[in-house]
């Protein structure tokens, strides 16, 4: 009897809780993802050195990645955390005291109309086309243009929507990476954003300020678009251009993502990448050439992407080595990623 | 036998509203005839007016006949949640048709174009750029996520055609929102 009256009353718990929950509006999101790979790299040593697929001939881990999400009327945040190498070690600074704060955003949102909004915090770049989070990139290791550009932009920025095809966000920001800025806000960015027809978006990106211990302004110009053609064929190109006055170099670099999707659960994709780091000074330019083929293959929130890689450093910048230990012009790996998305 | 019982009509609540038919045309279609005979013609169209006025965000419409039949196209947001926590999956657009007779009416959404989302580099959830139709087979590896998908967009179209009747039940023709006042009391007697 007394059995019967908990389950009950559990019952009906379940179900007040769940018309409740309906009810409400915006609940608080959760998402997130876990990544893991084996990458073996022919020579036999970790000659690519781009991101997130490092360690040679081993089953190593990427990270936990957790988000949050509220929305309470026109005001909203986002808190994203992440553990493990591709976070801690790869993509995120340390306290002053070595300690990670775990953090990959931290932002709060007010959108003051439909069309205008302002956010402030700790967000992940606007410049570039590959992202930390391995559930947005198509390809597992990481494009030279990646490895160079921002991982992170903290500062304050307003957004305007002139309507669904065109946007322009302005704002003032720390220097790369940094949760404080120890030379004060140093930074002005702002990016423009159109989408002329369905399925194709561009985003002309700007980014420029005198970075803490740095020898001069650095200046980014970038531009990353993506346009999808057919159901069945999408196309991406990131081209960007950085610079620090008084010939303290930067880079130049532009990369071409054809993919093409077989079924919705197969997809092929290419990326095919030109890479310039511009000399200090009197030092001369190195450029490496890059070509990376992978596929993606879905099944729930899962995917697996077995990937190779041939990468050419004429320069030899990147000091690749053969499997005898000599300088060598080139490198190639295979790779094998699980992505499990939440 | 009591606890039987509510957990039998709540697996049967559950999978009523996770049905989604196909029509003649072989398109997934969520479909619902509300007689009411109490509501007056008049007052049925006034009534229809006002559902699509506050479902202006989220249903366009396209075109009526008179004040008999209202066509138009609309979307929903699917999410996928837990005990109320959770995050948006996609979005499904559809046509929507309401057609109104002498004491009842008719709801069809039809024509399902689903898009899912993606997480962007701000943590938000946006849409891809590709929509496939429900009808397309999703293939081996992706069944169970279109099944709820399919699930899903039928438990959307349920609460769409519950506010519909809740809206079409009125009987007066301008009816005056509540005004809710905060509940008062006294200080002085007691």
């Amino acid at each position: 009897m007394k059995l019967k009256s908990i389950l009950t009353i559990a019952l009906l718990s379940i179900v007040s809780a769940t018309y409740a929950q309906e009810a409400a509006e915006a609940p608080l999101q959760i998402s997130g993802s876990v990544d893991t790979y084996f990458k073996y790299d022919f020579a036999k040593a970790p000659n690519i050195k781009t991101y997130f697929a490092s360690e040679q001939n081993s089953v190593s881990i990427g990270m936990i990645d957790l988000a949050l999400k509220k929305t309470t009327g026109k005001a909203s945040f986002v808190g994203e955390l992440s553990f493990g190498p591709r976070g801690q070690y790869q993509s995120i600074p340390n306290g002053p005291d070595d300690n990670s704060f775990h953090i990959q955003n931290l932002y709060v949102n007010y959108a003051f109309t439909d069309k205008f909004s302002m956010t402030a915090g700790y967000m992940g770049t606007f410049i570039g086309y590959e992202v930390i989070s391995p559930v947005a990139n198509f390809n597992y290791s990481t494009s030279y243009l990646f490895g160079a550009g921002p991982f992170q932009n903290a500062g304050i920025k307003g957004t305007y929507a002139f309507s669904e095809k065109a946007s322009l966000m302005v704002g003032l920001f720390n220097d790369w990476n940094v949760y404080q800025d120890l030379n004060g806000v140093s930074h002005i960015g702002a990016q423009l954003m159109v989408a002329p027809v369905e399925g194709w978006s561009a985003y002309l990106n700007f980014l420029s300020g005198y970075s803490a211990g740095a020898g001069g302004t650095g200046t980014i110009f970038d531009l990353t678009t993506a346009y999808q053609v057919t159901d069945k064929f999408k196309l991406g190109l990131n081209a960007a251009d950085y610079s620090v006055s008084n010939d303290n170099g930067g880079y130049t670099g532009v990369a071409l993502y054809p993919q093409y999707a077989f079924t919705p659960a197969v997809s092929l994709g290419l990326r095919g990448e030109y890479f310039n780091y511009k000399g200090i000074g009197e030092l001369p330019d190195a450029s490496i050439a890059a070509i990376t083929l992978s596929g993606n293959i879905k099944a729930g929130g899962l995917t697996f992407i077995p990937e190779v890689r041939f990468d050419s450093d004429k320069d030899y910048s990147q000091e690749f080595v053969k499997k005898s230990g000599a300088l060598s012009k080139s490198a190639s790996q295979f790779s094998l990623a699980a992505v499990y998305a939440f | 036998m009591f606890v039987l019982s509510l957990f039998v009509f709540s697996l049967s609540a559950f999978s009523q509203t996770n049905v989604l038919p196909m029509d003649e045309r072989g398109k997934y279609t969520f479909l619902e005839v509300a007689e009411l005979p109490l509501v007056k013609k008049e007052v049925m169209s006034a009534n229809a007016k006002r559902f699509f006025k506050g479902y202006s965000k989220a249903i366009k419409l396209n075109s009526s006949e008179g004040d008999t039949a209202f066509y138009g196209k609309g979307k929903m947001v699917l999410n996928k949640s837990l005990v109320g926590v959770g995050h948006p999956t996609g979005e499904a657009k559809y046509n929507i048709s309401l057609e109104l007779r002498n004491g009842k009416y008719r709801l069809i959404l039809t024509d399902f174009m689903f898009t899912p989302y993606e997480r962007d580099r701000y943590g938000n959830f946006v849409p891809v750029a590709v929509s496939t139709a429900l009808e397309k087979s999703p293939g081996k590896l992706n069944n169970a996520e279109w099944e709820k998908n399919v699930a899903s967009i039928a438990r959307e179209s349920k609460k769409i055609a519950d506010k519909l009747k809740a809206t079409m039940s009125n009987t007066i023709k301008d009816p005056q929102p509540e005004t809710k006042k905060p509940a008062t009391v006294s200080t002085t007697k007691w």
